[in-house]
């Protein structure tokens, strides 16, 4: 815990105000993101967690800079200061791959499949570092290394078909970390894998950290990786935040029945024996057309006619923080159990 | 550690280091047997060419006294109905040829790709501007304009054979572009492409080591094709009397010759006319090799 209040007095290296991302469609506009924020700071492991289409992803490629050129974006996305949204092309290039790097969603896709992985890793060392290809060769063999690939000397020259899913998406990451990154992005990155490696991958993940000192924001659905490996766990629902605090006192005490719904929805090996499974009814709401008040109301059991009326704003319950009418009750409640 | 083979454990790091992706190119390439035995075909038939003339006693201008004779020990190919030795013809044309045709493609190859891979890229404006271009050299009619141009060659005189394959290149590119064009807007939502965006590739690096490379099956397929088509414009324009000039002769001018005696002279029409499908034929099965060893996806089991 203080880590946490210590933390809060340093810049973060990533800040994220008041986002809103709309996506202009032939049937209106899709707002994916309305209105959020979030730091990361220097070492830290933070989760955004929600379903699909909540925009998690949406909201971190705002923070590269990487939205189809359709997007309108507006609030501020500062990386140590520097307003992201603001950069030229150029200075964007420059950032990306070397001071925030990411790990992509489906390792079999995301490597480029006529480059053998070793040429690609070295790829991203040269467009930021002055090396010659001999020393990025070699690099490539470190860090393919660190991210656990046996025979790393050798699997320098495989081709991404080649290599199996766990093994790809270790590449990816080496590549991320080739350039020391501030920050590392990953979304959902063991969503494509089976899950005997998943556990696997976040271990390098988290080495992989480790090694660098950077900050880690992992984007998932599974909660099981945020209880894995994140400090900090902001939870989105239909392009907002619903709630975000130190991940194992949210798990303990969610303040948000979105987060409770999430959380009754998987088994739990600490649950007692006999606890049903609970999921949550409903589907989430269409980003055409988000319903007034809280976007969870219509699916959620503590919703009264204030939720359909009033968009609840983030606002602090115990340590953590809920944007939640009734965030007290849930909090109290979660205590009694 | 002294029963280990010193050779074997100082051999083992550089047998890695070396083992580059051409090398694992020219291993798939290698294991392809027609292309294999096509390009061999080509590179021998080719050198041939220039030992025609020391092998055979006849250069391609020379007039032997022996008029319309049919294939002997002397003359391999026969004569036409000047003396010329239809061999050491067929030779200088399969050479000519090669020449045009691998200028051409190389031409049409880069320009095309390039271009094409560029408005696939950045799409809008850019795309626009040369699609409108791609559209005004595709309705073009091609044989006329290089009549003209052909002309002007004439008049200048000059090398006017490179020259006419500068400008068959520069007007042969625009079906690759589109092709590419097309190519790169599938390969542009690949995760890949994003990826390397995150890595903060530059366009022009996501264009020549992304892109491009993604597309290189298709376009090595429509280089060969441009090889093909290069070697029958240039035969077009020679029969109608443009582009190579007597006493220069290409495989296409001979076999236009040689048309009219096909069914009383043979030799004329169908051994030359042999060697150009020949040349064709190789040339596809080098393409058709080329693809698959560049393709590692297309990489067969063995």
């Amino acid at each position: 815990m203080t880590g946490q209040t210590s933390s809060r007095t340093e810049i973060p290296v990533l800040s994220v105000r008041d986002l809103e991302v709309t996506f202009p469609t032939p049937d209106g506009d899709v707002q994916a993101v309305r209105g959020m924020g979030w730091d990361v700071y220097e070492g830290e492991v933070l989760a955004i967690a929600g379903e699909s289409g909540s925009g998690k992803s949406v909201s971190v490629m705002a923070a590269m800079g990487l939205l189809p050129a359709t997007a309108q974006v507006k609030g501020s996305i500062a990386y140590r200061g520097r307003d992201v949204l603001a950069m030229s092309n150029k200075d964007l290039e420059r950032l990306r791959g070397s001071s925030i790097s990411m790990v992509f969603q489906d390792p079999m896709t995301s490597l480029n499949p006529v480059m053998a992985v070793g040429a690609q890793i070295a790829e991203g060392v040269r467009i930021h570092q002055q090396v010659n290809s001999r020393s990025a060769r070699s690099k490539a063999v470190d860090l393919l290394d660190l991210v656990g690939i046996p025979n790393a000397s050798q699997r320098v020259d495989s081709y991404p078909h080649e290599l199996s899913g766990g093994m790809r998406q270790r590449a990816m990451i080496a590549m991320a970390i080739a350039n020391d990154p501030d920050l590392l992005i990953a979304d959902e990155p063991t969503t494509a894998l089976d899950v005997t490696i998943q556990a696997q991958v976040i271990d390098v993940l988290e080495r992989a950290r480790e090694a660098t000192g950077s900050a880690l924001v992992i984007i998932t659905h599974d909660l099981g990786v945020v209880a894995r490996i994140a400090h900090r766990i902001l939870v989105m629902y239909a392009g907002r935040a619903a709630e975000t605090g130190m991940a194992d006192e949210v798990f303990e005490r969610p303040s948000h029945p979105y987060t409770a719904g999430l959380l009754g929805s998987i088994p739990r090996l600490d649950a007692p024996k006999g606890t049903r499974l609970m999921p949550i009814d409903g589907a989430p709401p269409s980003m055409l057309a988000p319903p007034p008040g809280c976007a969870f109301a219509p699916r959620c059991p503590r919703a009264t006619p204030l939720c359909s009326q009033e968009i609840p704003e983030l606002r602090p319950i115990g340590n953590q923080q809920s944007a939640c009418h009734h965030g007290e009750d849930q909090y109290n409640e979660a205590e009694d159990v | 550690m002294a029963d280990v083979p010193v050779g074997i454990l100082a051999g083992t790091p550089s047998q890695t280091e070396a083992r580059s992706q051409w090398q694992l190119v020219l291993r798939r390439f290698l294991a392809h047997r027609l292309a294999v035995a096509a390009g061999v075909v080509l590179v021998a038939a080719y050198l041939f060419s220039y030992l025609a003339e020391p092998l055979t006693g006849w250069g391609y201008k020379d007039l032997s006294p022996d008029l319309s004779q049919g294939p002997s020990g002397d003359h391999w190919f026969g004569t036409d109905t000047i003396g010329h030795d239809m061999f050491a013809q067929s030779m200088r044309g399969l050479r000519v040829s090669v020449h045009v045709s691998v200028v051409v493609a190389g031409i049409a190859t880069v320009l095309g790709s390039v271009l094409g891979a560029v408005q696939g890229w950045f799409r809008g404006r850019v795309d626009g501007a040369l699609g409108l271009l791609v559209d005004f050299l595709l309705i073009l009619p091609l044989l006329p304009v290089l009549m003209v141009l052909g002309t002007r060659t004439r008049a200048s005189g000059g090398s006017s054979l490179m020259f006419v394959a500068v400008i068959i290149g520069l007007f042969l590119w625009a079906p690759l572009a589109r092709v590419v064009r097309g190519e790169v807007f599938s390969i542009r939502e690949k995760e890949y492409i994003e990826a390397a965006e995150a890595l903060g590739a530059s366009n022009t690096r996501i264009i020549f080591r992304h892109l491009i490379p993604n597309a290189m099956s298709s376009i090595i397929v429509y280089a060969t094709l441009t090889v093909a088509t290069a070697i029958l414009l240039e035969t077009a324009l020679a029969f109608l009397g443009f582009g190579i000039q007597p006493p220069e002769v290409s495989l296409g001018s001979l076999v236009d010759e040689g048309r009219d005696a096909a069914r009383t002279r043979w030799w004329l029409f169908y051994l030359p006319g042999a060697v150009l499908v020949v040349l064709v034929l190789c040339v596809n099965f080098v393409g058709d090799g080329l693809r698959d060893a560049l393709d590692p996806r297309r990489e067969q089991r063995r």
